[in-house]
């Protein structure tokens, strides 16, 4: 009886330390409390507290979810983008500033796409119909491709500095491609869809609630960041090291049959 | 750098010349894209913009002038880094010392005069098949928008298929980066040809702002395409 | 609330936030254990 109690606590016993130490530290698990708590936070002020408003009534609520992760993707982007010549400028260049590059342009992508839908639901209530090609949501979708497209250029494989290498110039590029895009949008379709924040007339809860939605998703955003980044490195550092591995694999199968 | 990037073009076109895929494939899979066109959207339908009557396809027809120009982009630039990466021809030139910067614009420079002429079949083909009528009032605009806008979509072709070269699954992932790149070109382009050719009524005047879009365009790509050949290059 | 207009579009909007926010947390967190249980610690240098 206590020889199985002890030898199952040996065997889990690492296991557990290595959960314990995976991704996390006590600041990114500070980080994740307060995410938690700031979403509830933003169910209930978007959902129950914060008033209607005058013209969009009940769908001006999509907003407190829809405003902050577009926010957050286009933050996102914007680190990419840093990083990117963070990792080209010759003086600074490291794996890390690649690393930094590559994980956010991954939350980006996942929060644009979910920000094009809620906005089209949204869009749906407030102008009737899904899409208007306006610039900002031109742009917004063709972010999303773009981004889509630099995340399938960081799985070409090659080497590391490789990866970093071409994404990096993309990064960096996409910077370039942004206001084209934009500018050239706004031309074709001078037709300016009103900003609700700058033109309706804003409730102090419905500012709130706003508010609460930003300083969470940032918190979300930053916490994101971190953990992927550190899966990243954990990958990079398995390929290292899986290469030898697996030739040593090889050789032994070759060696057995 | 000059001199390297005209040997580069010269050497682009000879090899393209020689092996005659772009009279032979691009140019008629280009038309047969023009005749598809013209298939999925003719149903007989008339616009009518102020009092202009058109046929749905001469309306039309300058967006698709640019949208085939665009999908055979893809089918060149694929050609001209298959050439180089196939024997390791990139690998060779930037072993002798041959500056990148080089390597880059006579390969830019070499697919936009391929797209050129692709572009000449093309507006004979939409003046075949869409009725579409060259006037002389826009012809000035309509150089000017062939140049400029072929000059930006050889660029980024030539930036972004070095990018991709020799990379496993490239087919697929070029046009996943270059048409949004790409998107304010086929729309600038559209627009001012169409002011060129006065379709569905609109002046000439309208079309120059575009030109000038494109002309920032290129200008924009040229230099980034310069400054960043180098690294993509260098292993 | 329960009578709130457009329910469907606005719940569905703040469902699909909040699934995706925890699916990615739980696919990160998730992934980070495997991957911590195989790579040894000198590769985790934030611990």
């Amino acid at each position: 009886m206590s020889t199985t109690a002890s030898e199952t606590s040996t065997a889990t016993s690492p296991v557990a330390a290595s959960r314990r130490t995976a991704t996390g530290t006590p600041f990114t698990r500070a980080l994740g409390l307060a995410t938690i708590a700031g979403m509830v936070w933003l169910a209930a002020f978007g959902l129950l507290f914060s008033p209607q408003d005058v013209i969009q009534g009940e769908s001006v609520r999509i907003m407190y979810v829809h405003v902050p992760t577009v926010y957050l993707a286009y933050l996102a982007f914007t680190v990419t983008a840093v990083c990117s010549a963070g990792f080209l400028w010759k003086r600074t260049r490291s794996l890390t500033w690649d690393r930094f590059a590559g994980a956010p342009a991954e939350i980006g992508v996942f929060f644009m796409a979910i920000a094009l839908v809620t906005g089209s639901l949204w869009g749906s209530i407030s102008w009737g119909t899904y899409w208007v090609w306006d610039a900002r949501l031109t742009t917004s979708a063709f972010l999303f491709i773009t981004y889509l497209g630099y995340l399938a250029v960081r799985r070409l494989g090659g080497s590391h500095e490789a990866r970093a290498r071409r994404s990096g110039i993309l990064g960096v590029l996409a910077v370039l491609e942004v206001p084209l895009v934009h500018f050239s949008v706004e031309w074709w379709r001078p037709l300016h869809q009103t900003e609700s924040v700058k033109t309706g007339k804003i409730e102090d809860l419905m500012l709130v609630s706003l508010f609460v939605g930003i300083v969470t998703f940032t918190l979300f955003y930053v916490w994101l960041l971190l953990h992927r980044q550190r899966v990243m490195h954990m990958e990079d550092a398995m390929d290292d090291r899986g290469l030898d591995a697996a030739l040593a694999e090889r050789q032994r199968e070759g060696a057995g049959a | 750098m000059l001199r390297i990037a005209r040997l580069v073009a010269g050497k682009d076109l000879r090899v393209e010349w020689r092996a005659r895929v772009l009279l032979s494939q691009v140019v008629p899979v280009a038309g047969l894209v023009l005749v598809l066109f013209a298939f999925a959207l003719d149903n007989g339908g008339v616009v009518h913009q102020g009092d202009v009557r058109e046929p749905v396809t001469t309306f039309v027809a300058p967006g698709l002038l640019w949208l085939a120009t665009l999908l055979s982009l893809l089918l060149l630039v694929q050609r001209a880094f298959a050439v180089e990466s196939a024997d390791g021809a990139l690998d060779a030139l930037r072993v002798a010392g041959v500056r990148a910067e080089g390597i880059f614009l006579g390969k830019a420079a070499a697919l936009f005069v391929e797209l050129l002429m692709l572009e000449a079949a093309l507006t004979l083909g939409i003046v075949v098949f869409y009725d579409t009528r060259l006037r002389a009032a826009g012809l000035l605009l309509l150089v000017a928008t062939l140049l400029t806008a072929t000059a930006g979509l050889a660029l980024v072709g030539t930036l972004y298929g070095g990018l991709t070269a020799g990379a496993k699954g490239r087919e697929t992932l070029l046009p996943l980066l270059v048409f949004p790149v790409v998107s304010p070109v086929l729309l600038g382009a559209a627009r001012a040809t169409e002011a060129a050719l006065g379709t569905g009524g609109a002046a000439v005047t309208e079309g120059w702002p575009w030109v000038g879009l494109l002309a920032v365009f290129a200008a924009a790509f040229g230099v980034a395409g310069t400054v960043a050949f180098g690294p993509l290059l260098e292993e | 609330m329960v009578a709130m207009a457009y329910a469907g579009k606005i719940l569905g909007s703040y469902a699909l936030t909040f699934a995706g926010v925890i699916a990615y947390t739980v696919y990160t967190v998730r992934k980070g254990r495997e991957l911590a249980r195989r790579v040894s610690p000198e590769d985790r240098p934030w611990t």
